[in-house]
């Protein structure tokens, strides 16, 4: 029951956060609960080593010591795919799961491939695609959130209509095709295996369910059934999600188990429960020598690995830089990476496009691209200037980001950072061209590196300075020509940073006394 | 439209459809030119916080009874266009619009609601500007302006480029309308007061940008006139409009400026921020559109100094 409610708190309130476009939740609370998702904190950690992205470590001591907690805890895709395996009661009346055998070549394969991937080639591709956090955002902000905002924006509709504007209207901006199909992608995945397969999902592809399930060999604690109690009824079998428990010899694969403790609270005479395992004992019933000597020098190439990774990530940037944007050519636009990204390298080398920034930006600029970012970072969210622009003293982004990729940063920092340039084409101006008044650009820009200077018949037109842009993108979102914007913000591959717009002269008080000059 | 009319009429209130038809013959029921009567139709206050100032130009004006009937709907549009503090001089003091608020319920109004169509993020604006708490407070209701869904499309009769624009449902749907916009600097607009203050009650102000932007704000102002108008010239920010860049660029000036005429509003601020009004082609264009008085001297004028 702990277990179930902690599961369900995670789920819910990570799902929330998902859905909240209200910024309901402090950033205190999201990180509480992105803290311990294991991906996201590795990448953290490896980028920034401080304690801030430590999470994973706590997961890990937890898997040394009582196995997989994580999958049936903290995991949201895991609480999701429990919920999708309850909708089976809708249409037979029994949960039954069979004991299957692990298929541990592929899945270990999996988890050794994703790691030659990301760490060695600096390339989160593979975790972007299977990591279940960022699935379940991906999911949540693609799926969900449009069916909540929906049924916010008919509930403020019938507020409205008798008279109450306790609530207000939400025009979901982050619509996008391959967003949406990627989701439903995922959605129908993770559904077919839940629905039919229990967690096969977690012990065949997932790569956090595999690293757990390497660790897990080493841990101190195991579930097993203690031979004399057990009547060898089989009620444990047929609720094991992770099919696990082999009821012929008695045994519980812990590789395996998701740690949902069903098993232990369906047994009638008690007989599962944790034991203490010495290394020295192994069960050679289950396992031979030679295979638990092929995971233990995984485990330990995995370790080094991590150890290693952060070295070995600054040297294969440096080349990633010249490889990626090599391949741009002139003219064409790069993408704005939010404030706090340091750069599109980092940037793209960290971002597993989980999305809880584009359900969290209060404006909506953050929008998920497709391949802008490059093939190693699809769906990663980028600034679109053509939906809204970035509020000037905002950084709820930053301070949420679960991976580090957008790092922690405070308003005033952010004030200084320019995430790109802004670029003036007076010939597709309205000032230029149609020779009237307009200025929107000007108007909105927070520090004047677009003002406004004389031009001919008493006109004004704009004028830039890009030394004191921020690349907010209020200009270009602001700017009414089409199809193509008189000023944009031209992506800085790396951020620089932006002098502070300078304070015009202070002005005294007006003479109250000199009355009215009409 | 069709979806909330649906769920309006399947609420079976009626409220709505009836007060709707009821429109049409509100918006000209307040005579913009009170000329024919005794009394004052434009005052200038000076010296004053902002409610001081206010409840000396009310009384000046005969009482917001005046304006502001028993039981009726009141919809208050103040300069909520940016993300900054009341000291930034880029929206109106929230002071005055919790005074004003004061004064629109303690004549019996029956709601009283207020909105913005922001330029920054919405409920930072409504938040920082310090209008919403302010507002609240003082017994109003703050309706959010960030949604096209709240703007329903109108015809613009007197138009020469601007026919059609999308307005506000409180727009449509209140009894009386009170515009409370800020003096400022706008490089492109030369001044944003009171018909500039409009752009913020439609929805695609792009349109009005791209299309010869002085003309769409006297085209916009035959629309619908404001019952009154209350020129906030306190913090009157003096160069780098309408946002601004730092509290340096705000003169305390310390001022007010009444008027149930929009153009008259205009004309007296634009001379009291230190502008010719001749300079500013809006204003020219309203007059010639017949907008309201822009001669000052066919005006009687209160002068008050605190």
């Amino acid at each position: 029951m702990i277990r179930i409610s902690l599961s369900l708190m995670f789920f819910v309130f990570l799902l929330f956060f998902f859905l909240d476009f209200a910024n309901l939740f402090s950033e205190h609370l999201i990180n509480f609960f992105t803290y311990i998702q294991l991906i996201p904190s590795i990448i953290g950690f490896i980028n920034f080593q401080t304690p801030v992205f430590a999470g994973f470590i706590l997961i890990i001591l937890f898997t040394l010591f009582y196995g997989r907690v994580y999958c049936s805890t903290i995991c949201p895709l895991g609480a999701l795919q429990d919920i999708i395996a309850r909708l089976k009661f809708f249409f037979r009346r029994k949960l039954k799961y069979k004991y299957s055998n692990g298929q541990f070549v592929i899945h270990y394969s999996i988890v050794v491939l994703v790691f030659i991937f990301s760490v060695l080639y600096v390339n989160p591709l593979l975790l972007n695609l299977l990591d279940p956090y960022s699935i379940f955002g991906k999911i949540s902000h693609a799926l969900f959130k449009p069916v909540y905002i929906f049924f916010n924006n008919i509930f403020v509709e019938l507020l409205n209509c008798l008279g109450i504007h306790l609530l207000y209207y939400v025009d979901f901006l982050s619509f996008t095709f391959i967003s949406f199909i990627s989701a439903l992608v995922f959605l129908i995945v993770i559904f077919v295996f839940s629905f039919f397969m229990g967690r096969r999902y977690c012990n065949l592809i997932c790569p956090v369910g595999g690293l757990l399930s390497i660790i897990t060999r080493l841990s101190l604690f195991k579930l097993k059934i203690t031979k004399p109690l057990c009547e060898g009824c089989g009620a444990c079998g047929g609720v094991c999600k992770a099919e696990c428990i082999d009821m012929k010899n008695k045994h519980i694969d812990m590789n395996r188990c998701v740690c949902c403790y069903n098993c232990i609270s369906v047994c009638p005479t008690g007989a599962i429960g944790y034991k203490m395992v010495l290394k020295t004992s192994a069960d050679k019933s289950v396992t031979d020598e030679s295979r638990r000597n092929f995971f233990k020098s995984l485990v330990g190439f995995y370790i080094l690995g991590l150890l290693s990774a952060n070295s070995c990530q600054n040297k294969d940037r440096s080349v990633a830089i010249k490889k990626n944007t090599g391949l741009i050519p002139p003219g064409e636009r790069l993408p704005v990476s939010p404030p706090g990204s340091i750069g599109l390298e980092h940037y793209r080398n960290s971002c597993i496009a989980c999305h809880l920034c584009v359900s969290n930006c209060p404006t909506q600029v953050l929008q998920p691209s497709v391949t802008e970012f490059g093939l190693s970072a699809p769906l990663a969210p980028r600034m679109d200037y053509s939906k809204s622009f970035c509020n000037y003293d905002c950084v709820v982004c930053s301070q949420i980001c679960p991976t580090g990729a957008i790092k922690p940063i405070e308003p005033e920092v952010k004030k200084k950072i320019q995430i790109g340039k802004v670029r003036f084409v007076i010939e597709n101006c309205v000032v230029y061209v149609d020779r009237t008044d307009c200025g929107a650009c000007s108007e909105h820009c927070p520090t004047k590196a677009v003002h406004m200077i004389p031009f001919e018949n008493d006109l004004y037109i704009p004028e830039v300075r890009p030394d004191i842009c921020v690349g907010c993108g209020a200009c270009e979102y602001a700017c009414p020509t089409v199809p193509f914007k008189a000023i944009y913000v031209e992506s800085n591959v790396l951020h620089l940073v932006a002098s502070l717009p300078e304070k015009s002269s202070p002005k005294d008080d007006a003479g109250i006394k000199d009355g009215f000059p009409f | 439209m069709n979806r909330r009319n649906f769920i309006k009429k399947t609420l079976g209130t009626g409220f709505f459809l009836g007060t709707s038809a009821y429109f049409g013959n509100l918006i000209n029921a307040f005579p913009v030119n009170q000329s024919g009567k005794s009394g004052y139709n434009l005052v200038a206050v000076r010296g004053g916080e902002p409610d001081v100032m206010l409840d000396r130009a009310l009384q000046s004006l005969g009482g917001i009874s005046k304006f502001v009937k028993k039981n009726q709907t009141v919809v208050i549009k103040p300069n909520i266009g940016w993300d900054v503090v009341p000291e930034r001089g880029a929206n109106t003091h929230p002071t005055l619009v919790s005074r004003l608020v004061k004064h629109c319920l303690d004549a019996g109004a029956k709601k009283v609601t207020i909105f913005d169509n922001t330029c920054d993020n919405w409920k930072n604006c409504y938040k920082n500007s310090g209008i919403e708490q302010a507002a609240k407070d003082a017994g109003a209701q703050v309706v959010p302006g960030n949604s096209e869904s709240y703007y329903q499309d109108v015809d613009v009769p007197k138009g020469i480029v601007l026919k059609k624009a999308k307005v506000h449902e409180l727009i449509l749907e209140s009894d009386v309308f009170i515009n409370v916009p800020i003096l400022k600097s706008h490089r492109s607009a030369r001044l944003t007061i009171a018909m500039k203050n409009l752009m913020g009650i439609v929805w695609d102000r792009r349109y009005w940008h791209a299309n010869n932007l002085h003309q769409c704000i006297a085209d916009f102002s035959t629309y619908r006139k404001p019952d009154l108008n209350i020129v906030d010239a306190y913090y009157v920010m003096k160069e780098n409009g309408p946002r601004g860049v730092s509290e340096a660029d705000v003169q305390k000036m310390k001022s007010l400026i009444v008027s149930p005429d929009m153009l008259a509003a205009d004309v007296a601020a634009a001379k009291l921020f230190g502008m010719e009004p001749d300079d500013i082609s809006y204003i020219k264009m309203a007059d010639a559109l017949g907008v309201g008085i822009k001669d000052l001297n066919k005006l009687s004028i209160d002068r008050i100094i605190i």
